[in-house]
């Protein structure tokens, strides 16, 4: 019970970050830890990163600090997938994708829908919560 | 001549110029992302506001791009297109180029393998 209470506890990280554009290299390395434990490689463990950045980056244009003054990041594991989730204070707003190729905003999502393997958006009154799915590249569960 | 833009955490830009009158090469260094766009702004709108028409981004030493950043260059890119010229760039990092090609800027942006190509293309403009 030991044991399987410490492998569980190592597998669950989490990260207060103030949102700065300059913080932004700390929440990629905070999920490329998590990936790279999870036992992503290359290309996967990349794009992992790289929607963990976009969902991030988000927060901290569009978002507002939670009641501590930070946003809060989070990954687990569970069933063979590795989840990052990002909490914000705030409202949603929905901003679709460009139809326009030279619009100069709005790439985010779509790099993030390409990226993972799925997307959970939760709202609550005053904040707002997304986690990225990533399935285990060998299909563990 | 060299002239250093931005070198903070995590990104550095450097520009100079190959030769051409209206060509300048911008060099990124780290990673591109919401913190470094607004400088990437800053240099490449200051370069067409110097008459700038040919811009070689060179992504060589780059590790990173994000979305904020691909916003940045498409609207320079229009700029630039609006005004008769080229927004080129130089890059063979794997999740670089795998970050424009899914977010659909390959069709609208020249991605060459080494500087030398890139010149040699707005050269032959």
């Amino acid at each position: 019970m030991t044991v399987l209470s410490l492998q569980r506890r190592e597998k669950h990280a989490a990260l207060r970050l103030v949102p700065l554009a300059s913080e932004l290299g700390r929440a990629r390395e905070f999920a490329d830890a998590a990936a790279a434990r999870f036992g992503l490689t290359g290309r996967d463990r990349d794009g992992f990163k790289l929607a963990a950045s976009e969902v991030v980056a988000n927060a901290i244009e569009h978002g507002l600090p939670c009641g501590d003054g930070t946003i809060h990041l989070w990954t687990y594991e569970r069933e063979g997938r590795l989840v990052f989730g990002v909490r914000n204070a705030g409202e949603f707003e929905f901003r679709p994708p460009p139809t326009d190729p030279l619009a100069d905003r709005g790439r985010g999502l779509i790099l993030i829908a390409e990226l993972v393997d799925s997307v959970a958006l939760s709202c609550t009154p005053g904040h707002v919560q997304m986690e990225l799915t990533k399935e285990s590249p060998d299909g563990d569960s | 001549m060299n002239y250093l833009a931005a070198a903070v955490a995590g990104h550095e830009l450097r520009h100079w110029s190959p030769g051409g009158a209206r060509c300048q090469v911008v060099a990124a260094r780290g990673e591109l992302d919401l913190n470094a766009a607004p400088e990437l702004r800053k240099l490449l709108c200051r370069l067409i506001s110097l008459g700038m028409t040919e811009l070689v981004l060179d992504l060589t030493d780059a590790t990173f791009v994000d979305s904020t950043t691909l916003g940045v260059l498409t609207s320079r890119c229009e700029a630039l297109r609006d005004n008769g010229g080229a927004l080129v760039l130089v890059c063979t990092n794997d999740l670089i180029l795998r970050t424009i090609e899914i977010s659909g800027m390959d069709r609208m942006l020249d991605v060459y393998a080494t500087l030398p190509e890139a010149l040699a293309r707005v050269a032959g403009r």
